[in-house]
């Protein structure tokens, strides 16, 4: 285990020092007037020496302030965003997710399916739209939650923090938990036609146990493999939802960077958003390998 | 078929040694001897057995022998000449004169390509009848010769069965009318109604075309149904050679003796190995059998028994080999050949 | 020999593919007595697996047909419910799967699943599941049994995964084991070995045991009683001895004369033609026509059934060929003449069966 783990964190640092020479050549052909953090001079080491030694990631010319500390400015609301709709899209994927592969065939399964397959197929910024013109206070036709531009701080006021997020969290969650309630599905279906199913079954182990001891027990472990596959996926959307529902967090940070060509700012978020990526992937490597001890004798 | 006639390969103190890593930084711990020292003749027209249960190195054999795995260290003769180290044009010409049927007749067609292209392969690399025509006739040839239907030629591997596909395997290996066929385990894979068969067709062949075969296998009554000699693998080395008649009435070492034991069906005293096959890289000192072996004393642990001439055709490895009395006594239970 | 323990009665299994229906298992029937060891020998495809699934009923599903009736201490298990079912699995009929990794679930130590198995049949303490556990490794021959009780399933050796996978199965002593092809794959050293562990077990605990394997020379092992299976049937049944001297069936005589046994000297074997039929295009009438040597034009549409041999104690077989034709063909292969010309049969063979 300590050997796979360190092999785990040598392999995250190799990747991250290659996602900085990528971003690196990227922004230096797109951009001459903006060279890269830490180094007037566009040295490729000093740009390392920057990033890796002094976490610099360089400064906004547009907001006169270093990347690193505007990033820092907005993590709280960014992770408030995320995380709350995480837990929630996982919180409301696991049992749908179980019942509807336990129940084949059934209407439940079939309306959650359906359900889920159009939450799919649903852009985060129309889903967010949808739910601001149906349900926001200032403009809505049922006007019961904050609407865009409300958000606060959880340590301003936590009262007004929690309601101003419930509209973005119900869209990036719901979307997300379409996404997980199908992979749930999918992994118990999987996992219930493997032989040591059958083999607990001879056994004479009775089904509930079977189902959620050997069962669900497995699909669940497989599912976290799956969810740092899918941070990307929860980032982007997180982006999008921040735009609609302007929450200054990181997603409208990048967005608003973009759009005024404030390349550092776009280069500084694309390595912090890709060191976050690499993190949380060595996080879920390594709650995965707990869960499956087989995974690391590979 | 007597170990006086003429070496067509000559395998003399052959080893092939594997690095064997571990860790963070694949820190290599040392190697790991996959074929250990190991000498034998293949006979001009023979049908040599190599037998072994898994880890014995058969595989490993298999592939020096056809020169797809370079050696460590020592010598195979083909015809004479050492082709240990051979490259170039010399590896192309032995390519020619020996060719290696597997276990897994998939693992040599292309799955996308027709069975027909990849039997007659060997022509397009060695650039031989090249016309399309001459080359279509040939190849139908081979299929009609090994029992395939030529007019299959154009059918992709997954439209044939096991048996066939290995059939298919068959013809690719005699296209270039090879000297000398390897065939790793080459009825493992299938079904039982369906070894024979195969087994037939590599005979036919072997006395229609004067072939030597060289036949690996882990099972016993396969290969003492098919081959004139006999050597039992063990970890790396080879325990025991003869005559496949003196190896299964006396047995010399001790292992080819639980070996014969095991077989099942077979008409004779049980007699169980105790123990497990050691893992990879935990080769015992002195004989390496001796932990497992019946008959061990001390002097096993301590000194590698060299392979001895037993008389009669036999070398076997080992300090304190089975007498008659005790073969007699294994035998007693019935007669040697015939069912049970 | 004593009343049979478990009795199956044709058991049919049918599965429901996008290809078409699969008739796995179509009609067998055998029974076993208890200490007495039944082998079914058939090549892959035969549905030796299927059968064996389907007397713990874990072949039910959506897609699945089933008939026949499994009559175990006088009730029927194919008439169960999932849950009484339950009550009988793993308790007093047990079962083996063919991969012993596959009898293991991945993510739980070897101790904690020998524990859960026999904690589902008897209300006993934690700690006393875990000492049964250690019990059980050691039975098995599980070298250092209090260390590797604390191991996961693939950190076994693979030469003790067979025997950790009899363990699980012996938990609670059953009285039937049905153990599907447990040394396939196994090197025969190490197959010898489980084989004689399997007859120790059966020795000391009385288990009636049901041995499903494609190798008719470990039937030759271990077998009272043979069953042949093919194509989903079973076509022949008798002792292990009247199988191997008196073989009824042209299939068996086939399996007989092409099985390379341990003998001095090259043997000619004889190989059976073709191949087994695919297993949702059944040939129609006997499945093993099309590679008889001795079927008739009638034999394409008449179903042949197992019936007991006149005059063969405890001997069934399911050939439309009268029982004197088949003595005569076998007596003849077996003294090394080439089988019988077609014509010269026809004239003493009847057009139907009586």
């Amino acid at each position: 285990m300590a050997v796979y783990i360190a092999t785990r964190v040598v392999r995250a640092i190799v990747l991250l020092i290659a996602v900085s020479i990528v971003s690196f050549v990227l922004f230096t052909a797109l951009s001459d007037a903006n060279p890269a953090p830490g180094a007037s001079s566009g040295n490729f080491f000093d740009y390392l020496n920057a990033v890796l030694l002094h976490f610099n990631f360089g400064y906004s010319a547009r907001n006169h302030q270093s990347v690193l500390s505007l990033v820092v400015g907005r993590l709280p609301a960014s992770l408030s965003l995320i995380a709350g709709a995480g837990l929630l899209a996982v919180a409301a994927a696991i049992p749908v997710g179980l019942v509807a592969a336990m129940r084949p065939g059934t209407r439940f399964e079939r309306i959650a399916m359906r359900t889920t397959l159009g939450l799919v197929s649903m852009p985060a910024f129309w889903l967010g739209l949808i739910v601001l013109y149906l349900f926001a206070s200032d403009i809505g036709k049922i006007p019961i939650f904050p609407g865009a531009g409300s958000y606060v701080g959880l340590t301003v006021n936590p009262g007004r923090w929690f309601t101003s997020l419930i509209l973005p969290w119900l869209v990036l969650a719901a979307i997300e938990a379409a996404i997980y309630t199908r992979l749930v599905r999918g992994q118990l279906r999987a996992v219930m036609d493997e032989d040591y199913i059958a083999s607990a079954r001879a056994r004479g182990v009775a089904e509930p146990r079977v189902v959620w001891r050997h069962g669900a027990a497995a699909a669940l472990a497989a599912l976290v493999a799956v969810l740092g596959l899918d941070l990307g996926g929860l980032i982007g959307g997180a982006v999008l939802t921040e735009t609609v529902f302007r929450i200054h967090g990181i997603g409208l940070l990048g967005y608003d960077a973009v759009l005024h060509s404030d390349y550092a700012t776009v280069q500084g978020m694309v390595l912090l958003a890709a060191m976050f990526i690499v993190v949380m992937n060595l996080i879920v490597d390594i709650g995965f390998a707990w869960l499956d001890p087989r995974v690391s004798v590979a | 078929m007597s170990a006086g006639g003429t070496p067509v390969i000559e395998v003399r103190n052959l080893v092939r040694r594997f690095p064997v890593a571990q860790g963070l930084l694949r820190r290599p711990l040392g190697t790991l001897a996959a074929v250990d020292d190991v000498s034998f003749d293949v006979i001009s027209g023979e049908t040599l057995g190599i037998v072994g249960e898994h880890g014995a190195g058969k595989s490993t054999t298999a592939r020096l022998l056809a020169r797809l795995l370079a050696p460590t260290s020592g010598e195979i003769r083909f015809q004479g000449r050492n082709i240990a180290a051979a490259r170039g044009a010399e590896l192309g010409q032995l390519r020619r004169d020996v060719q290696m049927i597997f276990a897994d007749p998939t693992s040599c067609l292309n799955p996308h390509r027709p069975v027909g292209a990849s039997i007659g392969e060997p022509y397009a690399i060695h650039a031989l009848h090249s016309g399309p025509g001459e080359r279509r006739r040939r190849v139908e040839g081979l299929m009609q010769r090994v029992g395939l239907d030529p007019a299959h030629h154009d059918r992709y591997p997954h439209e044939f069965s096991s048996a066939e596909r290995q059939r298919a395997g068959i013809a690719r290996a005699i296209a270039l009318e090879p000297k000398v066929l390897i065939a790793d385990e080459p009825v493992a894979a299938l079904d039982p109604s369906l070894q024979t068969q195969v087994l037939n067709l590599l005979r036919e062949l072997q006395r229609e075309r004067g072939l030597t075969l060289v036949f690996l296998t882990t099972d016993l009554a396969v290969a003492s149904q098919v081959c004139d000699r006999l050597a039992v693998m063990y970890l790396g080395k080879v325990l025991e050679l003869a005559p496949n008649e003196a190896l299964v009435v006396f047995p010399r070492h001790p292992y080819t003796g639980v070996l014969l034991s095991a077989v099942a069906g077979a008409p004779r005293k049980r007699e169980l190995i105790t123990g497990e096959m050691p893992g990879r890289g935990h080769v015992p000192s002195g004989c390496r059998f001796h932990p497992r072996c019946p008959k061990a004393e001390l002097m096993c642990s301590g000194h590698e028994p060299p392979l001895v001439d037993k008389g009669g055709g036999t070398v076997a490895a080992c300090h304190y080999p089975l007498t008659a009395e005790e073969s007699d006594s294994r035998l007693a239970a019935g007669a040697v050949e015939g069912t049970p | 020999m004593s009343e049979p323990i478990l009795s199956v009665e044709g058991l049919r299994v049918a599965f429901e593919t996008d290809a078409g229906t699969v008739h796995a298992v179509d009609g067998i029937s055998y029974t076993v007595a208890p200490g007495q060891t039944l082998v079914i020998v058939g090549e892959p495809g035969a549905g030796k697996t299927v059968s064996a699934r389907a007397v713990l009923g874990l072949t039910r599903g959506p897609a699945t047909r089933g008939g026949g009736r499994v009559m175990f201490a006088g009730r029927d298990l194919a008439a169960l419910e999932d849950g009484e079912l339950r009550q009988v699995a793993g308790d007093a009929i047990a079962m083996t799967p063919s991969e012993p990794l596959s009898a293991f679930h991945p993510l739980y130590r070897l101790g904690a699943q020998l524990a859960e198995a026999v904690r589902a049949h008897h209300a006993v303490s934690p700690a006393a599941a875990r000492d049964r556990a250690i019990g059980l490794l050691e039975l098995v021959g599980i070298p250092d049994p209090h260390r590797r009780i604390d191991v996961y399933p693939h950190q076994l050796p693979p030469g003790l995964r067979t025997r950790a996978m009899l363990a699980l199965a012996l938990a609670n002593g059953p009285k039937v084991l049905i153990a599907d092809d447990p040394t396939r794959g196994l090197d025969i050293t190490a197959q010898a070995q489980i084989l004689a562990l399997l007859g120790v077990v059966q020795e000391r605990l009385g288990t009636a045991i049901v041995y499903m394997t494609r190798d008719i020379a470990v039937a030759a092992e271990i077998a009272d009683e043979i069953a042949v299976m093919y194509s989903g049937r079973l076509v022949e049944r008798a002792g292990t001895e009247q199988i191997f001297v008196a073989p009824h069936h042209p299939y068996t005589w086939g399996l007989l004369r092409s099985v390379p046994h341990l003998g001095i000297g090259v043997a000619e074997l004889t190989p059976i033609p073709g191949a087994p039929p695919s297993v949702i295009d059944r040939p129609g009438g006997c499945h093993f026509h099309p590679r008889c040597p001795y079927a008739q034009e009638s034999h394409r549409r008449i179903d042949p059934q197992l019936r007991p041999i006149p005059g063969e104690d405890g001997h069934s077989v399911a050939c439309l060929l009268e029982p004197k034709i088949r003595r005569r063909i076998w007596r003849g292969l077996e003294a090394g003449q080439d089988p019988p010309s077609l014509a010269s049969l026809a004239s003493v063979m009847p057009e139907e069966e009586p």
